[in-house]
């Protein structure tokens, strides 16, 4: 049906109001480059044509987890026919620097070796295998040192890469004294290894002047950039760095893409010829960071009906050899560790952890995924101990209510949302009429064992790094009217471009389709922030509304003075420009209008988040603009004889704010759940005695297949509950927060097998040993 | 890399003339789902590759005169079960294949590729040792039979001889009451390597078990025929007392080691669990269900 609303009505409305447009705002669109996924013509790195004379590289990498490493010799990989240079911590220019939040974190190992897999050298050749066959023939001699692999070995040495922090609040341990019971717990969860399906890949081509053009798969094209100029010891300004998408990302891209980089644009400089540095997955998942893995030990007070009155927990993280971005996790953790609930007095320690295991970094939901175990685990034992279902026991403690609505640390929840979308989910997945069919269920069967778990979350947007909240965008329209739109948010398959397209469409009232979609350039938009910490929409879609917006105020002037009317009458809508009712003209006449009459169609924008702040010393402010919610119900069945399970059904409901694209919103919501079920149940990550990882490849490593997604599966976007905060057109982060909704799964195995505690991923064999164990 | 040499004979002495002369340079290429993987990630080296897929004999699946079935080597998972009546006969043998991958997997994968593979884990090698199967090999010296159980040597190792060939498995007749079964744990839900793995054939009369033959895989360096465990079957009318017997031989046939894929104690317990369910699958099929 046509749209019959005046134009006025449709325009008078401001960003953070709803526009009607069928391409603009809240418009279901797919994925701009959906169709060309399927077919395979979207272009990733390794699929663009190859510049002439190119080189490739590969790495050697450590096979011991510590030790001095002897000056390497090169000449085994010299001797390999095709191989032109061996690259070693001397043939660095610039700094043998790749720390991303610190300093001194070596990009290849100089004298001591602290992971297995550690990058040693950079061998390039003139082909792919002959770069591989190079770096295998090296020989590292290193003398072993003991290394620390486990997260206890690492408590009792105090060894950390970060003083550890705490938020506290009250007096927790009086709260614990005086509270009429008391509970103990400990348990852990894994890492998770990203497996994007694109790996590692950048590709450096050397130019005059001193000049690198990188093309990198990364999330932070800035990054890059900084990075490659530390390296190559040259100004930000040689460097370009250009990504147009990613065959997914999930934050293994964030600052592990950076150093990657760094070695293909170290080949290119001291080659002089460009250089593709592609790693295999066995390399790849060897040399890359993960999530971070946890250990929990927390003690907490509670009353009979289930209040927690106080905690004292630590959260320790196993940060791996390196800081990397284990600050900015650990900072995520501790924020995230009461989830939707409040309790009065308590005190949350983090702990970053020195192993001597590949540096962890950042993963979707960066340390919240693991915080929110935290009081998912407190609250299931509570329950136990008291006779009370986990979810009264939750309830029991939402922030609002007659409950506190701040967080410890001062961010205010609202408490009404998490009410709402736990209520919301418990009645799409009827919960009551499943409850009573898991028990008949579980009566009548011999060794199968039916649970329901739930799972609600709070998560806070904003990265925890003030600085980092900002966005840039640069907009043109050209005389025909065709728009070319670039920002600083990078494409990894999240679908970020035609959310972006969508903000730039409604503000001109024009067909996304007239969009230009491109990539990431730091020579176009300087000084960004990665795309993470789901901010992607947010502050990049601010960006380019400021920049659209400067060029409408433009032209809108340009058809005033044309018709002799107020720039304030003249609309934009449909493709079209009209004011008063009977003046028209379409938005490429417009266009070339302004360009005949010699006014700029092209403008920058810029947005920083309002209102943010975060006491370092205090461990006080408020460091999200807002707060998502979400809520899920999961059933699982167990067999109990072999452990095996599966899960049979999930009900979730996220808050989106009002979603900006629901096609795209309902992807991201499904994808991170299976990914948080992959983490919580079957992705494990097995390192041998001697400290190196020897789940390096899918016949070892398990993500979940298509056939682990629930039969039933039922998403929804949580409706009329426009974000509170003024976000662009009202809506709200979607990337990260839904993974957290897979805790519903390990809630449920929990409560299908009856036990006090199972460890992350509860693999068959954690099902079946914590049965035993009961 | 390596120059490599790429035949693809139409007969067997041609095959064997070739694979023989290579004097261990050579690969036998069935679907190549285990060899080519191998050979992408630096495992194997071949010089000569001779491709086996050419060869009449090596493709076919025949019916025997007395009810047994003889399978080239070579077939796919693929053109055993559009086999019309195979599968009736040999459901669980059927099912053991068709686990190997997935469906573009099974277009190529042979349950020959699978025993000289030699994993431990290999999905079809149970099941065709509780068959009983034979299989027939071709070498310098001619031709001679072996029970599959006796194939495996340990993780990547046969007893074949230099330039042997596996031509192909003969399968016993099926007296009326008779069943077979396979089953594996995975920590997955598809497209993984067992953690355990076995296999059950029975034979009822009047409700009593006159034949049982039990594989077992993935549990010990090579795959196992787990002869206590068929005994303890045999006689019985698989009261519980002759499951727990069966289930305990299973158990302590293991020897099994820590790994990424499991521990000895998990894959220990899981052995004789599926023992028992296999043997009720079974069972029931011997019964006339299926
Ligand atoms: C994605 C994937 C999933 C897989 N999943 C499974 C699984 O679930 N279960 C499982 O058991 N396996 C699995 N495999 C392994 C593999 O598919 C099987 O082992 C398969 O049966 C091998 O058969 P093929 O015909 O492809 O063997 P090939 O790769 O052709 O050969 C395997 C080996 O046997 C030798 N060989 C082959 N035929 C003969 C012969 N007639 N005589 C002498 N030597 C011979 C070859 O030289 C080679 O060393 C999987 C493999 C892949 C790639």
């Amino acid at each position: 049906m046509t749209d019959l609303s005046p134009p006025a009505a449709f325009l008078a409305a401001g960003p953070d109001q709803p526009r009607r447009n069928p391409s603009g705002m809240g418009a279901a669109l797919r994925h701009d480059s959906a169709l060309k996924h399927a077919t395979g013509e979207a272009r990733f790195l390794d699929d663009l044509p190859e510049p002439p004379g190119l080189l490739h590289a590969a790495l050697a990498l450590s096979p011991v987890a510590h030790g001095r490493l002897a000056p390497l010799d090169p000449a085994p990989a010299r001797a390999v026919p095709g191989v032109v240079a061996v690259l070693l911590p001397g043939d660095i220019p610039g700094r043998n620097d790749i720390a991303a939040a610190g300093t001194n974190e070596v990009m290849l190992a100089d004298g001591l070796v602290e992971h297995a897999g550690q990058p040693l050298a950079v061998v390039v050749g003139t082909t792919r295998d002959a770069a591989l066959a190079g770096a295998a023939a090296l020989r590292p001699e290193i003398a072993p040192l003991p290394p620390v692999l486990c997260i206890e070995e690492a408590i009792a040495r105090e060894a950390w890469v970060l003083p550890p922090q705490a938020i506290t609040r009250g007096d927790p341990c009086a709260a614990l004294a005086a509270a009429p019971r008391r509970l103990s717990g400990e348990f852990r969860a894994g890492g998770q290894e990203h497996f994007y399906l694109e790996g590692q890949i950048a590709l450096a081509v050397p130019g005059e002047d001193g000049e690198m053009a990188v093309q990198s798969s990364t999330q932070h094209p800035t990054e890059v950039q900084h990075l490659v100029a530390r390296v190559l010891g040259c100004d930000h300004n040689r460097v370009t760095v250009t990504t147009r998408r990613m065959g997914g990302a999930f934050g293994g891209k964030e600052s592990n893409a950076s150093w990657v980089a760094a070695c293909a644009a170290l080949a290119a400089r001291r080659t002089g010829r460009p250089v593709k540095l592609r790693l295999p997955r066995r390399v790849d998942i060897a040399a890359t960071g993960k999530r971070h893995p946890f250990l929990y030990r927390w003690t907490a007070g509670f009353d009979a009906t289930g209040r927690i009155l106080a905690l004292d927990a630590i959260m320790a993280a196993d940060a791996g050899h390196s800081l990397d971005l284990t600050g900015g996790v650990i900072f995520r953790a501790i924020t995230h560790a009461l989830g939707p609930c409040d309790v009065p007095a308590l005190s949350v320690r983090a702990l970053a952890c020195k192993t001597n295991t590949v540096s962890n970094t950042a993963f979707r939901g960066f340390g919240g995924p693991q915080g929110a175990l935290l009081i998912e685990d407190v609250v299931h034992r509570v329950a136990r101990a008291a006779g009370l279902p986990p979810e009264q026991v939750r309830e029991r403690n939402f922030a609002g209510g007659g409950n506190g609505s701040e967080t410890p640390y001062g961010q205010p929840l609202e408490g009404d949302l998490i009410r709402r979308v736990w209520a919301e989910a418990r009645a799409d997945a009827d919960w009551d009429a499943r409850r009573a069919e898991v028990a008949a269920f579980n009566a009548q069967h011999p060794y199968l064992r039916r649970g329901l778990g739930s799972m609600v979350l709070a998560f806070g947007i904003s990265f925890g790094q003030m600085h980092m909240n900002q966005a840039g965008a640069l907009v043109h329209v050209y005389a025909d009217g065709s728009i070319r739109l670039n920002h600083g948010g990078t494409e990894m398959g999240q679908g970020l471009f035609i959310k972006v397209a969508q903000v730039v469409a409604s503000v001109f009232g024009v067909d996304v389709a007239r969009i230009a979609i491109t990539a990431t350039s730091t020579a176009e938009v300087p000084n960004t922030a990665p795309t993470a910490a789901s901010t992607g929409s947010d502050l990049n879609g601010w960006a380019a509304h400021a920049a659209a917006s400067a060029i409408r105020a433009r032209m809108a002037e340009v058809a005033a003075e044309d018709w002799g009317v107020a720039p304030a009458e003249v609309e934009f809508a449909e493709d079209m420009v009209r004011a008063g009712g009977n003046r028209a003209m379409s938005f490429g006449e417009l266009a070339k209008l302004a360009t005949m009459k010699r006014v700029s169609l092209s403008a920058t924008g810029f947005y920083r988040t309002p209102d943010i702040h975060w006491d370092r010393a205090a461990m006080r402010g408020r460091p999200f603009f807002y707060v998502s919610y979400g809520a899920a119900v999961a059933e699982v069945a167990v067999d109990t004889l072999t452990g095996e399970h599966r899960c049979l059904g999930a009900w979730l409901v996220q808050d989106c704010g009002r979603s900006l694209n629901p096609a795209v919103d309902l992807g991201q919501v499904e994808g991170a759940f299976i990914q948080g079920l992959g983490w919580l149940t079957c992705e494990e990550l097995w390192w041998d005695a001697e400290g190196r990882l020897r789940t390096l490849g899918p016949a070892t490593y398990k993500i979940p297949g298509s056939r682990d997604v629930p039969p039933v599966l039922k998403v929804r976007l949580l409706e009329g509950a426009p974000a509170r905060s003024e976000t662009i057109f009202r809506s709200k982060a979607v990337g990260e927060p839904p993974l957290l909704l897979a805790t519903a799964v390990w809630n449920a195995l929990k409560d299908a097998i009856g036990t006090d505690r199972l460890d992350a991923p509860a693999t068959p064999e954690r099902v079946l040993m914590a049965i035993r164990d009961r | 890399m390596a120059e490599i040499r790429y035949l693809a004979p139409r007969t067997l002495d041609e095959a064997v003339g070739a694979f023989a002369a290579a004097q261990g340079a050579a690969r036998i290429l069935a679907g190549g789902t285990d060899l080519l993987v191998q050979m992408r990630n630096g495992l194997a080296k071949p010089g000569l590759i001779v491709d086996i897929k050419k060869i009449a004999e090596m493709t076919e699946i025949a019916e025997l005169p007395d009810g047994g079935f003889r399978i080239g080597a070579a077939v796919s998972g693929a053109m055993l079960a559009e086999h019309p009546r195979f599968g009736q006969v040999w459901p669980g043998v059927l099912e053991a294949v068709n686990l190997i991958g997935s469906k573009q997997v099974q277009g190529r994968a042979s349950p020959g590729g699978n025993l000289c593979n030699a994993s431990p884990a290999g999905d079809s090698v149970p099941a065709m040792i509780a068959a009983g199967a034979v299989v027939t090999v071709q070498g310098p010296e001619g031709r001679r039979q072996m029970p599959v159980e006796a194939v495996p040597a340990g993780p990547g190792r046969t007893n074949l001889r230099p330039g042997e060939i596996v031509v192909g498995f003969t399968l016993p007749p099926r007296p009326a009451g008779s069943g077979d079964a396979y089953l594996r744990m995975i920590p997955r839900t598809e497209m993984d390597i067992a953690v355990v793995g076995l296999g059950v054939s029975l034979t009822l009369a009047g409700g009593t078990v006159t034949h049982a033959r039990v594989g077992l895989g993935a549990v010990a360096p090579t795959v196992l025929l787990v002869e206590e465990a068929g005994n303890a079957l045999l006689g019985s009318r698989l009261e519980e007392a002759a499951l727990d017997a069966a289930a305990a031989a299973c158990r302590a046939a293991c020897r099994p080691i820590n790994d990424k894929r499991g521990t000895i104690a998990y894959r220990t317990k899981v052995a004789g669990v599926l023992l028992k369910r296999a043997v009720a699958i079974a069972a029931q099929r011997a019964q006339g269900g299926n």
